[in-house]
């Protein structure tokens, strides 16, 4: 006991935490970059388009990427904090076409306008809940629960509107989400407010650092004592709620809602996440990043779009960015391991 | 002995982002002898160990096998070559079976060479596992076995082929007594067919015992390289800390036994016919300040009891603590109700290897960092601040991943985890498995330092010396049943191993 502290050994600690610190300051940098890389991915692919197109830097196209994007970026807010927390889910899609369906219908049937919106976002309550429930208490694969649960909600939109579309909304209702509010256009402003959200959850409170904490090693965190099974159904919970609130914010901008709207919606939340630099094996990840993604997946197509290149380029330039960006993402994280 | 060379390293050198883990390093080893790597953690023994088997490619130096040199490239070619290496973290497929982990990537085919002959493989890994004195179902998952069976399923991969070369990364850290003379004896037969063995081991007692030379690491450096027989193990240590420290046998003796009779103290935990499929009704109590020992071979239900009692497992039977009868057991209710379970499997279980230190020592308790709701960075800062000094935890530096610790400052900071919780019950189970000399001792310490506070512990281990050095009293398990209580007087290693082998 006496030769603990004794000056030799603190001395090579001493030079063990240097050395080690540097090391961390090393990842620290490189974090940054990572982070900064996003930010440059974005800023490269604005530049070329206002090289090639004199239309993409004015304020109106600007304004219009971020409100095209916005659906997206609000649903892969709620992805990136099921895909941090080790799941995925695949029913966004489905559930964004049934919201719309559900709000749009009742609200023709004489429900007053706040009432569907509460309809709505309780429907995603209840979508989430069943989720979670199913992943964490039968201790199913999140992929197949909703895998199975985006063909059934898929159904239900269709067999609840016989297939049909609704192209009536209630003047208050498309006010309400894609009005303007503060001064913004509504979808951006809901995008804020879901992004703000989800970095408040993340990082500032118990229910960010379990997810982090699950996603990363499920079986330690259960040991400190979470609640693994209530967390997961409220994960599942929150990403429902953000897509439900997308779902209106459509309805609202289009003035129309279809039982087949949403198709693929699930696959490019899972893109702007895997873009952000959110690691598909859960533990990490952030919503900033999230947020590029989806800028980055709605610049690309706008200035695609501009340029007058045919849609099936689009595709192929799409699953391209998908790539180069896990690819990256790839490379800084083996350097720091 | 045999005289020539088996496996030379000259000059080399490894270094990493802000870490020189290895600065020229030379070692021989003959054939037919046992070299042991000694060295605390960080020394630069295990990246050595991955460069000669083709993990890492060194900067700098050569490696010598059988006098040609040599360039592993990979794993699979290291082993080509006949350099095997048994790991410390087993490298299996939990989901394949015992002989598919054996013959992975080098399977047993029919004529063809397309399909797989099971047959054989089995009959084969069968053999192998015959030659380490095993037998077990060669058909049966991986993940159904222990660990202690999992390693010695490894060596038997590594006995697959022609191995010049096989390098033991600390293979008994797991193992029983019995286990680990198994291990030995089989060690003793490579010797005799002359393959080089290199052994990396930090249960210096071994050393003597099977280990023919030694080379000593110290920060990446080869501080000395001799005949086994001229160190003993206060030599040892001195030449791997860089100081004079004998840990063990100085330890001070318990209160308890300075005053000569056992205090009669309030019983802190109850566990009363505690029963599952490894466990058959088995109870106890714990008193407070009490180090209880759990003793028993590799298999005995030790590591499944406690889990029962934390409710990680599902068991009947009743616990209570500090008076509380916990009902529908549930980590989350033990860790409320004062109980603190630091896990065997530091790795898998207990650390959260993707975050930072602070938060896995506040993970236990977050709550203490929230003000409505918010969490607190200052806040978490604070609660852990304390526990750096208090357990001595190396590098000082909540913000740094756990990942990039020592196993023992990992350690360190998992028990912070518990005491931050205000558990007042702490189960160790193996706490010092993997850990080097020095962070050993500071275990030690911890835990004398935690039960004269009045905290209460339980202390799961498979090293009889550690169980007789640490235990107030003692509980020997066999086939998931209690056989024995001994006091700290009637335990020793005989009467322990009389009970944990079937002895009544």
């Amino acid at each position: 006991m006496a030769t603990k502290d004794s000056p030799s050994t603190d001395a090579a600690i001493g030079q063990a935490r240097s050395a080690r610190s540097s090391f961390s300051l090393g990842m620290v940098v490189l974090k940054q970059v990572k982070q900064l890389g996003i930010i440059f991915a974005l800023l490269a692919i604005v530049v070329t388009f206002a090289a090639l197109t004199p239309i993409f830097l004015t304020r109106e196209n600007l304004t219009n990427i971020v409100v095209q994007s916005s659906i997206n970026g609000m649903i892969a807010v709620g992805m990136t904090l099921v895909i941090i927390q080790g799941g995925i889910d695949l029913s966004v899609g489905s559930l964004v076409a049934l919201v719309g369906m559900v709000v749009t219908t009742t609200m023709l049937h004489g429900l007053s306008v706040p009432l569907a919106i509460g309809l709505g976002i309780l429907l995603g309550v209840a979508v989430g809940v069943i989720n979670g429930t199913m992943i964490s208490k039968l201790g199913l694969q999140p992929f197949i629960v909703t895998l199975g649960t985006m063909s059934l909600i898929r159904g239900a939109a269709l067999v609840y509107s016989h297939g049909d579309p609704v192209f009536k909304v209630a003047p208050a209702f498309r006010a309400i989400f894609a009005g303007t509010i503060l001064g913004l256009p509504g979808p951006i402003f809901y995008l804020i407010v879901v992004a703000l959200t989800g970095i408040f959850l993340l990082n500032l409170t118990r229910f960010g650092v379990f997810i982090k904490a699950v996603g990363g090693s499920e079986e330690a965190a259960r040991m400190c004592g979470v609640n693994i099974l209530r967390f997961k159904i409220l994960t599942y919970t929150v990403c429902s709620i953000f897509t439900a609130l997308a779902a209106m914010v459509m309805v609202g901008r289009l003035g129309a809602a279809e039982p087949i709207s949403g198709g693929g919606f699930e696959l490019d939340a899972i893109a702007a996440t895997a873009v952000g630099g959110t690691s598909m094996s859960g533990g990490r990840g952030n919503i900033t990043g999230t947020i590029m993604g989806a800028l980055i997946l709605g610049a690309l197509r706008n200035g695609l779009t501009l340029m007058n290149v045919q849609s099936f380029y689009q595709v192929l330039a799409t699953g391209a960015i998908i790539l180069i960006a896990v690819s990256v993402d790839r490379f800084t994280q083996a350097k720091q391991a | 002995m045999n005289t020539e060379t088996a496996v030379e390293l000259i000059d080399v050198s490894k270094a990493f982002p802000g870490v020189v883990a290895l600065d020229r390093v030379s070692l021989a080893v003959r054939k037919g002898e046992v070299h042991a790597l000694l060295g605390e953690n960080g020394a630069g023994k295990s990246t050595l160990l991955k460069i000669m088997s083709g993990v890492y490619s060194a900067d700098h130096g050569s490696i010598r096998l059988d006098g040609q040199p040599v360039q592993p490239g990979n794993p699979s070619h290291a082993r080509q070559l006949g350099i095997c290496l048994v790991h410390q973290e087993l490298q299996q497929v939990p989901e394949l079976t015992v002989a598919e982990n054996i013959f992975l990537a080098q399977e047993l085919h029919y004529p063809g060479r397309v399909v797989i002959n099971r047959a054989a493989s089995y009959r084969e890994a069968e053999r192998l596992l015959a030659r380490i004195g095993v037998s077990l179902d060669v058909r049966a998952r991986i993940k159904s076995f222990g660990i202690a069976e999992r390693q010695m399923i490894e060596i038997a991969k590594a006995l697959l082929g022609n191995a010049k070369v096989i390098a033991f990364d600390e293979p008994t850290s797991s193992l029983s007594t019995v286990e680990t003379e198994k291990l030995f004896q089989v060690i003793r037969e490579l010797k005799t067919k002359g393959v080089g063995i290199i052994y990396v081991s930090h249960r210096l007692e071994e050393i003597s015992v099977i280990a023919d030379s030694l080379s000593i690491l110290r920060d990446g450096k080869k501080i000395i390289s001799g005949d086994a027989a001229e160190f003993d193990q206060a030599r040892m240590v001195q030449f791997m800390v860089g100081r004079d420290l004998t840990a063990l046998p100085e330890l001070e003796v318990h209160a308890a036994d300075a005053s000569g009779q056992p205090q009669v103290r309030r019983e802190v935990l109850t566990a009363t016919a505690i029963r599952n499929a490894k466990i058959k009704d088995v109870s106890f109590s714990l008193r407070e300040g009490e180090i209880l020992g759990i003793a028993g071979l590799v298999g005995s239900g030790r590591t499944e009891l406690m889990r029962a009692i934390y409710g990680a497992d599902p068991a009947e039977g009743t616990v209570t603590v500090l008076g509380r009868k916990l009902t529908a057991r549930s980590p989350q209710k033990s860790i409320q109700n004062g109980l603190g379970l630091i896990p065997e499997d530091r790795k898998g279980q207990s650390i959260l290897r993707l975050m930072s230190v602070k938060n896995n020592i506040i993970m236990a308790s977050i709550q203490k960092a929230e003000r409505f709701g918010i969490l607190s960075g200052r806040r978490m800062t604070e609660a852990v601040r304390t526990y750096f000094d208090r357990m001595n935890i190396r590098p000082k530096n909540p913000e740094m991943p756990i990942a990039n610790l020592s196993g023992g400052n990992q350690q360190k900071a998992v028990v912070a985890r518990s005491l931050l919780a205000n558990s007042s019950v702490l189960i160790f189970d193996e706490p010092t498995r993997g850990i080097d000399v020095g962070a050993k001792s500071e275990i030690y310490i911890l835990m004398r330092e935690l039960a004269k506070q009045g905290k209460s512990i339980i202390m799961v281990s498979s090293e009889l010396p550690e169980v007789l050095l640490m235990s107030d009293r003692v509980l020997v398990m066999r086939e998931g049943r209690l056989t024995a209580e001994l006091s700290r007087a009637e335990a020793s290693e005989q009467t322990i191993m009389h009970y944990a082998t079937g002895g009544k």
